[in-house]
């Protein structure tokens, strides 16, 4: 029998939100999702969590959402999902990555893990779900597909705080660290969904990386990157320029830099990245890596779009799986901080949306520095004030 | 480097994107749905060649690559539970021998779920396989084929890590199916050929089976035939032919629902006019019976299919071609549609126009009317005549156009009420009395004795049929007479609470030619066009007969020999209705007119009633007989007329205002005696006027008392025409004091004495319904007998001065105080009025409140309401004719 349930609290200790959760569940724990602001008591959830309970857990933007609402108010909100599903099998790990080194080798270990745990050592799961430590995804992204294949999708989002302070941390049960990969596996005996976009549409302002390193644009067309985007977005850093350098998290989550991946019905599907700082060289700093030679076109959103734009991702998660909201059991929901930061105000009418999309079927809700998913086309990435839905049928 | 857009519409732009997108992917989904479900069409049937379970496995390989990329491929078989799977199938010798102890991967596998593995070294199933197996594979596919005994799965490998996706994983489900479908009926077909063979042992029996089926090839129509086991034992060529999509099916042995499903879900055959019907089983209502349904085949073949199923459980179908007469079929629906949206059009325009022109005409008829009252010169007096003879043809044509536009749209609608089978006969032959008297031929009802008082049925139908055939009887006859039977049809009735009747007219008249009598119900046809014309007529009365036969499920028809006579009929079936005794009181059928119309000597007359529509009815029902007609509206002007006018009969109402008819009764007596009576002054010694009570109290005691106070006659209301004209018969004075009265009658004008004298319209009406026990609320008898007898225009006016009188006592009734005498005097003015309009539980809730003026809170509402829904019905009534 496949049951879910989920629950939320805006409170700093999570240990009775858990027992909540639990208390509903029908049947065996097979896999819990935890999701908490890092301003939640991660110790006193880890005692009440049993050490035998495969613990999936990252640290999400000041809170959740749940099918509850959203529970983002004074930056301690925490949630649960947990899943009963003793046709179906499930593995988590949670590594550490000690070093930069270490990012390929750890999330290697991570995914075989998890698939011993699951006890389907060889098996391609049927989808994987990822939080990371910030600044490692797209390398922890592809060290899984070269250890299992490309086949698989994975979706998550990564660890976040609530300030942008270092203070994100990956946990299970008994160990959190503050660099390192939480990673699931699922083969559930019930189908899968899952839907990856923005809400941004692209402009007609679009330049190629002429110098990059890492996650820092040097120069577009061969002008410094900061400044070519200041003048892109009609001087919205203008103030971290003049102060030769700063974060820019806030004046940038309208107007990000999108690179287009897998187009459809002759639009491009378009990955994000999220401008969040300046250097005082003039560099643009990103949420995620970019490469010399890719074309970036600045995006424009609203906030209306980024409120309602969750719930449309939930549909296309439905639609894909070819469910209608009766046969849909709950889902998890990954919904970009910088994004929540923007909208904050407006949380309960994006949390409404997406429960009313999904039929107030049971979710859980983080708010990431960074999303992964899976688009149309099969293939993987990581990116910026995304939108990543995985619904469970029934 | 562009600028930046300035756009204002973000998110209708998105919203666009997103719908194309969520259209593209749609169709993507479509067109990828299609196209597996054509691969899965093509595999079967290609796999459906296969006669050997061997054969499906190899060939399933080479089909699965179309669909899935792989490597390499084999089927691994476990006959038995526990046993190791065994490579029986295989796409390269290298596998063709392997073996797998059955693992729990396998078990999954076998359990149901293709299942990829990214890399067969971390599996413990493929530790054991040789170097070189291992050195080939890194990835594999497991696709489960499910199998009721054993294990059967197919393995696709690749030699690059983690090759199989989603995608494939699905498409590989459906195919894992798709070979278990297959293998199926080819195991099916292995155990027949091998039952046929043990079956067809003696040559005798194979050459009568080899005739059997050369004959069943030789038939043109599709057969085929399927065992209990609902497997398929022989089809035809015919057969094989018409569904040639899959010909390669229906091939003996296999089973005709797995054929079935796949026709349907394949889209090659779809199921015309019936529901889903794959099963045998769920069919087993229809054992022994014959079951038609039409296939409509992809390549636009329409098919008859006829299947039988036979007691023993064995099915034969027959399929015929029908692709032509189901085209015929369509045309003809599709120009019987169009026809049929022209006629609505053709009988909404003439509604529309009838209606339309009826209401002016209605005017014309009432001005002619006045006019006729004025003193007009004789030339004068014809062309009004010829004005109001040629407008009333005209209302006629108007009103049959109306009957047969609203039954053409469907609209006709028949009362169910009790229907007193000799009033209907009474109402036609009241109505051609005259008629036939004054073309010298008689007119003769029969009512068959055998048959019940009364039927469940339209009255107003009925006699509109009897009235159409009465009426052209009298106009083609000229000596003889004319008949009017209602008698049980020929044909028994359905059950014991039926009877089946035969209304018929029969004439003596010209009769009509056999060619004629073809065209008789059909509109606007007109047996004697000369007579027609000069008689006027629309040639729509019969085919508006024809038409309520057929509402009432019953039939017209005529019988005519020339110069012998015609007979029309109709004949239809109704319950029998259980019609109150009192019901029955009015004058035997074949009881003798009463109705002197102008025959008589005429009288002088004075009414008294307060109720305007009564005094209407009453000039209606008089005013034909020549009578001089003296209206007062109270006993007190009633008093002063009878001083002042000779008049030979009064009729006072018992209730009215001012001085009541007992009141108004005691003085006039009391004049009489005193001989103070404008009738004794010209004639002292003549006899006592006689006075006659109208009234509506029907109490026991009532008539009694009125008697003993002196009236003449009671006379209780409603009164029909007959009793009216019955009463005055009584008590009209002898020929030699009436001719004593008139040489001495230059008397002052009852104008004088604020008395209306006035005139009617028409003749004729019936009001006998008993109220106090009559359950339906309103009469509608009594109103299509006003309408009928007395002419549209007389029941439009009279129902608006009855919707002026109600409204005004009700409204005295609004502001009376409980218990007063003022609204016993309204309640009972009501009862009395609304009795003569068949309204009978308003006269009946009148009366309650008569009785009881202390209940004016209570029946208030009650009078409103049911005044309302009369009122309504009226209405509807004036609109409708």
């Amino acid at each position: 029998m496949f049951s879910i349930v989920s629950h939320g609290s805006n409170t700093d200790t999570p240990a009775q939100v858990l027992r909540d959760t639990l208390n509903q569940l029908q049947g065996p724990v097979s896999m819990l999702f935890a999701g908490m602001s890092v301003e939640t008591d991660l110790a006193g959830f880890q005692a009440e969590a049993a050490l035998d309970v495969q613990i999936h857990g990252s640290t999400s933007c000041l809170g959740v959402m749940t099918n509850q609402g959203a529970f983002v108010e004074g930056g301690k909100g925490c949630g649960f999902l947990a899943i009963s599903d003793e046709a179906g099998a499930y593995g988590s790990a949670v590594l550490a990555v000690e070093a930069d080194d270490d990012v390929e080798a750890a999330a290697r270990s991570a995914i075989l893990t998890a698939l011993a745990r699951a006890g389907r050592p060889g098996e391609a799961p049927e989808l994987i779900w990822l939080s990371a430590t910030p600044g490692i995804e797209e390398r922890v992204i592809a060290s899984i597909q070269e250890t299992i294949g490309e086949g698989v999708p994975i979706c998550g989002g990564t660890a976040a705080d609530n300030e942008v302070a270092g203070g994100w941390m990956v946990f299970d049960g008994a160990s959190a660290h503050g660099s390192g990969i939480a990673l699931s596996v699922m083969f559930p005996s019930v189908s899968l969904g899952y839907a990856f976009h923005s809400g941004y549409r692209p402009t007609s302002t679009k330049g190629r990386v002429t110098a990059s390193e890492g996650r820092q644009i040097l120069s577009i067309d061969g002008q410094p990157g900061a400044e070519v985007y200041n003048e892109w977005s009609g001087g919205r850093i203008e103030q971290a320029l003049n102060n030769k350098g700063g974060s820019v998290i806030a004046n940038t989550s309208l107007a990000p830099l999108g690179r287009a991946r897998d187009a459809v019905a002759g639009f491009d599907y378009y990955l994000l990245s999220h401008p969040e700082s300046v250097s005082e060289n003039s560099a643009l700093g990103l949420f995620s890596n970019i490469d010399v030679g890719d074309e970036i076109v600045l995006m424009e959103g609203t906030e209306d779009n980024l409120v309602q734009r969750a719930a449309r991702v939930a549909e296309n998660a439905l639609e894909m799986a070819r469910l209608d909201q009766s046969r849909l059991s709950g889902a998890l929901v990954i919904y970009c901080a910088g994004c929540m930061l923007t909208v904050q105000d407006r949380m309960d009418e994006v949390a409404q949306g997406v429960c009313q999309a999904l039929g107030d079927k049971p979710f859980l809700g983080s708010f990431t520095f960074g999303e992964q998913g899976c688009f149309i086309g099969g293939s993987n990435h990581h990116g910026n004030l995304m939108i990543s839905v995985v619904v469970f049928g029934d | 480097m562009s600028k930046p857009s300035d756009s204002q519409d973000t998110g209708l732009e998105e919203q666009l994107r997103e719908a194309l997108i969520a259209l593209e992917q749609a169709t993507a989904r479509e067109r990828q749905t299609r196209l597996e479900s054509e691969f899965l069409l093509e595999s079967l049937r290609d796999l459906g060649f296969a006669e050997r379970t061997s054969e499906v496995y190899g060939r399933s390989l080479e089909l699965l690559q179309q669909s899935i990329a792989f490597d390499d491929a084999f089927v691994l078989r476990a006959a038995f539970a526990g046993e190791p799977l065994e490579a029986v199938a295989a796409t390269s010798d290298l596998f063709k021998s392997i073996t797998f102890a059955m693992g729990p991967h396998f078990e999954r596998v076998k359990a149901g779920a293709a299942i990829p593995v990214y890399d067969i070294s971390a599996m413990q199933e493929w530790a054991d396989q040789p170097a070189d197996v291992g050195a080939r594979v890194v990835s594999t596919l497991s696709i489960p084929v499910p199998q009721e005994i054993g294990a059967t799965i197919i393995v696709c490998t690749s030699a690059k890590k983690g090759a199989f996706n989603a995608a494939s994983v699905q498409a590989a489900q459906r195919f894992g199916l798709l070979v278990s479908q297959a293998l199926r009926m080819t195991r099916v077909r292995e155990d027949e050929l091998q039952t046929a063979l043990v079956r067809l042992s003696s040559q005798a029996e194979r050459d009568q089976t080899d005739f059997m089926l050369a004959a069943v090839d030789a038939l043109g129509e599709g057969v085929f035939v399927v065992d209990a086991q609902q497997r398929i034992i022989v089809t035809n060529e015919r057969y094989r032919q018409l569904y040639r999509e899959l010909a390669d099916m229906y091939v003996p042995g296999i089973n005709i629902e797995d054929v079935w499903q796949l026709e349907r879900q394949s889209g090659f055959v779809s199921l015309v006019d019936v529901p889903e019907a794959t099963s045998i089983n769920a069919e087993a209502g229809w054992l022994g019976t014959t079951r038609t349904n039409r296939h409509q085949l992809r390549d636009g073949t329409t098919i008859r299919a006829t299947d039988r199923l036979l007691p023993n459980g064995w099915l034969v179908g027959v399929r015929v071609d029908i692709s032509e007469l189901a085209e015929k079929e369509r045309d003809l629906t599709l120009a019987r549609n169009e026809a049929q949206a022209a006629n609505a059009v053709k009988t909404e325009f003439l509604a529309t126009v009838s209606h339309e022109i009826r209401t002016p005409l209605n005017a014309i008829l009432g001005m002619l009317g006045l006019i006729q009252r004025d003193d007009l010169s004789h030339s004068q007096q014809e062309y009004v005549s010829v004005a109001e003879t040629s407008a009333r043809n005209l209302l006629m044509l108007l009103n049959d156009i109306l009957d047969v536009s609203k039954m053409e749209a469907g609209k006709l609608a028949l009362e169910d009420e009790d229907v007193i089978l000799a009033q209907i006969v009474r109402d036609v032959v009241r109505l051609y009395r005259d008629a036939a008297q004054a073309k010298g031929i008689g007119l003769v009802p029969v009512l068959d004795p055998a048959l019940p008082a009364g039927v469940r049925a339209d009255a107003g139908r009925l006699r509109q049929v009897l009235i159409n055939f009465v009426s052209n009887a009298i106009k083609f006859t000229d000596q003889g007479q004319v008949k009017i039977v209602i008698e049980p049809a020929p044909a028994p009735a359905s059950d014991e609470n039926h009877v089946r009747l035969r209304l018929s007219v029969e004439d003596s008249g010209a009769g009509i030619s056999e060619e004629a009598q073809k065209r008789l119900f059909q509109p606007f046809e007109q047996v004697g066009a000369s007579v027609e014309r000069r008689q006027g007529g629309t040639g729509l009365g019969l085919n508006i007969c024809q038409r309520i036969a057929e509402a009432m499920d019953g039939q017209t028809g005529a019988r005519s020999v020339l110069g012998e006579g015609s007979t029309f009929w109709l004949e239809a079936e109704f319950p029998v209705a259980e019609i109150a005794p009192s019901a029955l009181q009015s004058a035997p059928l074949d009881a003798p007119a009463t109705r002197p119309k102008r025959a008589g000597r005429s009288l002088r007359l004075l009414f008294a009633d307060d109720s305007p529509s009564n005094q209407l009815l009453i000039r209606a029902m008089l005013t034909p007989t020549g009578h001089q007609i003296d209206m007062v509206s109270n006993g007190l002007e009633a008093v002063r007329a009878l001083e002042t006018m000779p008049y030979d009969i009064a009729f006072l109402d018992i209730s009215m205002p001012e001085m009541d008819g007992r009141e108004a009764l005691a003085a006039t007596l009391h004049r009489q005696q005193a001989g103070q009576l404008a009738r004794q002054e010209i004639n002292p010694r003549i006899a006592p006027l006689p006075i006659i009570a109208i009234t509506a109290n029907v109490m026991e005691g009532d008539r009694e008392q009125y008697l003993k106070d002196g009236f003449a006659e009671v006379l209780a209301k409603p009164f029909s025409e007959e009793d009216l004209l019955h009463a005055i018969a009584l008590y009209a004075p002898k020929p030699s004091e009436h001719a004593r009265m008139e040489t001495s009658s230059a008397r002052p004008s009852a104008r004088d004495a604020d008395v209306v004298t006035g005139t009617g319209t028409d003749s004729g009406t019936d009001m006998a319904a008993d109220f106090s026990t009559a359950q339906e609320q309103v009469d509608r008898d009594t109103l299509h007998r006003l309408i009928q007898n007395f002419g549209a225009e007389f029941f439009a006016t009279s129902v608006a001065i009855f919707s002026d009188e109600m409204n005004s006592r009700i409204g005295v009734l609004e502001t009376a105080i409980s218990g007063g005498e003022d609204v016993r005097r309204e309640a009972h003015a009501i009862k009395g009025s609304a009795a003569s309009y068949g309204l009978i539980s308003l006269s009946a809730s009148a009366a309650r409140l008569e009785h009881n003026p202390d209940i004016l809170a209570d029946t208030l509402p009650v009078l409103r309401a049911q005044w309302a829904h009369a009122k309504a019905i009226m209405e509807a009534l004036c609109e409708s004719t």
